[in-house]
């Protein structure tokens, strides 16, 4: 429940635009990762939470995909978590 | 944000009140219409009482009692105070790439006791809050927090505006890093940075946690070794922006008190700056000193006209005639012997020689004539006694003599002299006492405040501040060359990680949190870059438009806006900055903070209320309409409490706008103001339908029975 | 110079009516600090001496000093700083006498004198009292007052 949600939603968004798309998929999994971080912000500011091991986590998740994905083109991956 | 409803319960004068605000989003205006002391100020403090308990109270609430004044003890001498406050939250979720529009409702209540036995004891407050649903309210844990992130508190001010004292963002009494400080604060919780900062500190944190990763790959030293540099770079950094944050607060505090020193310096040379009246007054004594020694030698000279030769000459040249004459009278007869000395003494007189040659005195040869001529003189001394003292007498006198027949006697001109002498010197000490009595009184009331050592403090704090200033600027620097230096070990630790086997996977985790980290800093720096720019244009445009049809302040002012830093700055003519406490006229001012509290509730796009007492005193006529207009055009929910004299004028804007109008009347305004009795003995408001164009038996006042005759 | 002035009345004293002592001390300056606006006379010499001056502008009759217990009130040593006042005094006694053999009798002269100062000491004294102001300058405003009406013949 930030102050203005959608106006940061909105711009955040926009700021995913620039960065690169190193795998497919890969700029719609990092907005994912933006609105879960923002979400557990929120959720930090009403009632504390380990929101860094949440967010590390959620980078983690990320990472593990953008490496899935590479390793599936490339056929390198190790699968190793 | 938008408020409901509110009910209030012993809370001062409101013993029972229940008020409710319109929400409908075309008619987003309530008026509470209320004279001067019927609630409207009290409502204000409770509304922000119930939402941030007693902070929000004047002095923090300290010593400010909750329970009417004239609370009956025979109701019991602990009464409870409670404030109700219901509001809609609207919250915005992306889900499956949609944004997800929810409105919730609640209740916050909070309550206390007051003891008043005797003084006036009060408990600490216990808040509930509880969420509204079809079937009843469910309560929620930690009410602060959410009120905290809906409407913090820093924004109070915001929110809740006193139209009289709303001017904190731009008055003069505080330094100008408060000023900005609160600007800032305001804008940074309502464009949401706060949120956007914490994003950016725990996505940072993570980027470490990876990097220590790195250093476990193992295979290579290199790797190692970098990811160790970075390791304790990143802890060198956490340190710098922490010694930053306590450099910049240190900073404030210290201008804020070079500020309040200033005020207190300038307040006491208002009335008179101590070392330099003592140093006046040491002068104006010097001064009168020298006068009574002149004055002294005056009346000296005074004195003297009583012992000197004139005074008698005066008086007895007429009487002594005779004796003159007979004098004469012998000297004509050659009866004053010894005819040379007397020859000799006129001839030495004359400073002519019977010869003809000088006997000028000074002249040389003259020198050595006279001398020839007393020494003649001397050796023809063979009078007997009487002869003697007669020819003396005869000869000595003459000059009594000459005041004879004179208009004014020589005493009369040195009397004439002494007096001018004595009431010139005296009117000029006359001047001089008035001057040290003066300073003397002045130096009496002033309070005893050491300037001198108001400067030295002043002086200490502005070195303190301007070491916190330097300390900014060199963290800065070092944390511009930690960042260059980081870029450059990243690249390096990315391409050895490249090479590693077990690499690859911690590469990606790095990219992401780099790419998200790279996401938020941008949307900070567009929030602060674009979003401060449009408040700043809106905030301008508002306020140009509120006192557009002032012709006194519309062709001074040119425009406002908020600086990079932070200010709100008022243009005048030629780009000339006009101090907004100086040169700006109250309806100005009161227009430029609401032109600002509008503005950046807009371009946040937060939906709030915005609650203002007394938002049109002070101003008329088309100002007051203009000023009117833009605020219901400009704000989500509109909830202003106005007087019958600020109304006057603006029924038709009310007409249009007002979802909600009712009236609140103190019934002890009767039978003063009051028209009928209310048939209420205590103090309390008490509220009625009645709108903006319509009296009642209860709240017809005698203004309103004036004007419609 | 100084055996031309010499001063006849050295050996002789001036004596003034008891009556008269307080309007002495009054006004007639006894220390460093005293009030001249009070006391305008430098020295008891110069209140006598005046007053022998006013009793003689204004024609008064000296007084009998015989008829007055008198004390001595300054030594006629105090002539030699003013010679002037010597020569005043012989004058104002020719003027009265009518007879120039009058300066070889000091005595004489000093009876007379000393007879105008106690004729002419009344005179003084209401000069200096009357008035608004402090007694020099009521003495001040009557003697110029006095000098601007001329002589009464």
């Amino acid at each position: 429940m930030p102050l203005n949600d959608r106006k940061i939603v909105t711009i955040i968004l926009e700021q995913c635009d620039g960065i690169e798309e190193r795998c497919d998929g890969y700029k719609e999994e990092i907005i994912e990762v933006v609105s879960d971080i923002l979400e557990f912000e929120r959720g930090h500011r009403v009632s504390a939470t380990n929101i860094q091991k949440k967010i590390n986590e959620k980078c983690n998740a990320a990472a593990r995909f953008l490496a899935t994905r590479r390793s599936q083109s490339t056929g390198t991956e190790e699968m190793n978590s | 944000m938008k408020l409901l409803r509110a009910e209030f319960q012993n809370f001062r004068m409101l013993r029972d009140l229940q008020l409710e605000f319109s929400i409908d989003p075309n008619t987003n205006l309530t008026v509470i219409r209320a004279a001067n002391e019927s609630g409207k100020t009290t409502i204000l403090h409770g509304l922000q009482w119930a939402l941030y308990g007693d902070a929000a109270l004047p002095d923090k609430g300290e010593g400010f009692r909750l329970h009417p004044i004239d609370w009956d003890e025979r109701e019991g001498n602990r009464v409870p105070i409670i404030a109700t406050v219901e509001f809609e939250l609207t919250t915005y979720r992306r889900t499956s790439g949609e944004v997800r529009e929810t409105r919730r409702r609640y209740r916050l209540v909070r309550s206390a006791f007051e003891e008043v036995d005797g003084g006036t004891r009060r408990f600490d407050s216990t808040v509930k809050l509880f969420a509204l649903n079809e079937t009843g309210a469910s309560p929620i844990d930690a009410p602060e927090a959410l009120i905290n992130d809906e409407l913090p508190p820093e924004l109070r001010e915001v929110f809740f505006t006193d139209g009289d004292r709303a001017l904190s963002f731009i008055e003069a009494d505080v330094a100008l890093s408060t000023k900005r400080e609160r600007v800032q604060r305001a804008i940074r919780s309502l464009l949401g940075l706060g949120v956007v900062d914490g994003a950016i500190k725990h996505v940072r944190k993570s980027a470490a946690e990876v990097n220590k990763k790195a250093k476990q790959v193992g295979g290579s030293d290199q790797l190692n070794s970098i990811a160790t540099r970075l390791e304790a770079m990143e802890n060198n950094r956490e340190k710098l922006e922490t010694d930053l944050e306590d450099a910049k607060q240190q900073f404030s505090a210290f201008d804020e008190k070079v500020d309040e020193v200033d005020r207190e310096i300038a307040a006491a040379l208002q009335k008179g700056d101590k070392v330099k009246l003592r140093k006046d007054l040491e002068n104006a004594r010097a001064e009168i000193s020298q006068l009574d020694s002149q004055l002294a030698a005056a009346n000296k000279e005074h004195s003297a006209l009583f012992r000197g030769r004139s005074i008698a000459t005066g008086l007895l040249t007429p009487v002594l005639v005779g004796a003159f004459n007979t004098l004469e009278e012998l000297h004509n007869q050659g009866k004053i012997p010894n005819t040379t000395i007397p020859v000799l003494y006129d001839r030495l007189e004359a400073k002519v020689c019977i010869c003809g040659e000088t006997l000028v005195p000074g002249n040389p040869d003259g020198d050595n004539r006279r001398a020839h001529i007393q020494k003649l003189i001397d050796d023809n001394q063979r009078a007997d006694e009487i002869q003697e003292i007669i020819t003396d007498l005869y000869y000595s006198t003459k000059s009594l003599q000459g005041g004879r027949g004179a208009e004014t006697s020589a005493w009369q001109e040195e009397f004439k002299k002494v007096v001018e002498r004595r009431d010139g010197i005296q009117t000029l000490r006359d001047e001089a006492g008035r001057k040290l009595r003066a300073l003397e009184m002045q130096l009496d009331s002033l309070p005893d405040t050491d300037i001198q050592g108001l400067r030295e403090t002043r002086r200490r704090y502005k070195d303190l501040r301007d070491r916190y200033l330097s300390k900014q600027s060199s963290i800065g620097t070092q944390l511009t060359g930690l960042s260059r230096e980081r870029e450059v070990l990243e690249v390096e630790r990315d391409r050895l990680l490249r090479e590693q086997k077990r690499g690859a996977r911690i590469l990606a985790e790095l990219e992401v949190t780099q790419d998200v980290m790279k996401i938020l800093k941008s949307a900070y720096q567009r929030i602060t870059n674009e979003e401060l720019r449009k408040v700043s244009e809106l905030m301008n445009s508002v306020f140009l438009e509120m006192i557009g049809a002032d012709p006194e302040q519309g062709s001074m002012i040119q425009r406002a806006e908020i600086s990079h830093e932070f200010d709100i700055i008022v243009y005048g003519p030629n780009d000339r900055t006009l101090n907004p406490d100086r040169d700006l006229n109250g309806a100005s001012r009161r227009a430029l903070t609401l032109a600002f509290i509008l503005a950046l509730t807009k371009v946040s796009e937060v939906e709030a209320p915005n609650v203002i007492d007394t938002p049109l005193g002070m101003t008329s006529g088309f100002v007051k309409h203009s000023i009117l207009r833009t605020a219901v055009r400009e704000s989500t929910q509109l909830i202003l409490f106005l007087t019958h004299d600020e109304i006057a004028g603006c029924e038709e804007i009310i007409d249009e706008s007002a979802g909600l109008v009712f009236t609140l009347t103190n019934p002890v305004h009767y039978p003063k103001m009051l028209v009928n009795d209310p048939g209420v003995s205590e103090r309390r408001v008490v509220r009625c339908e009645c709108d903006h164009r319509s009296d009642c038996q209860l709240c017809l006042r005698y203004e309103d029975v004036q004007f419609e005759l | 110079m100084a055996d031309r002035y010499f001063n006849p009345f050295q050996a002789i004293d001036i004596n003034v009516p008891v009556e008269f002592h307080e309007a002495f001390t009054r006004y007639c300056q006894r220390s460093a600090d005293a009030v001249i606006d009070q006391s305008p006379f430098p020295r008891m010499v110069d209140l006598w001496f005046l007053s022998v001056c006013i009793a003689s502008r204004l024609g008064l009759e000296p007084a009998d000093i015989t008829d007055y217990d008198t004390r001595k009130i300054i030594d006629g040593s105090i002539f030699g700083s003013d010679p002037w006042r010597v020569h005043t005094l012989m004058l104002i006694a020719i003027a009265k006498s009518g007879d120039v053999q009058v300066v070889s009798e000091p005595r004489q002269m000093m009876t007379l004198a000393n007879g105008l100062a106690v004729a002419g000491l009344p005179k003084v004294i209401e000069m200096l009292k009357e008035g608004d102001a402090e007694p020099i300058w009521n003495l001040s405003d009557a003697v110029d007052s006095l000098l601007r009406k001329g002589v009464v013949a």
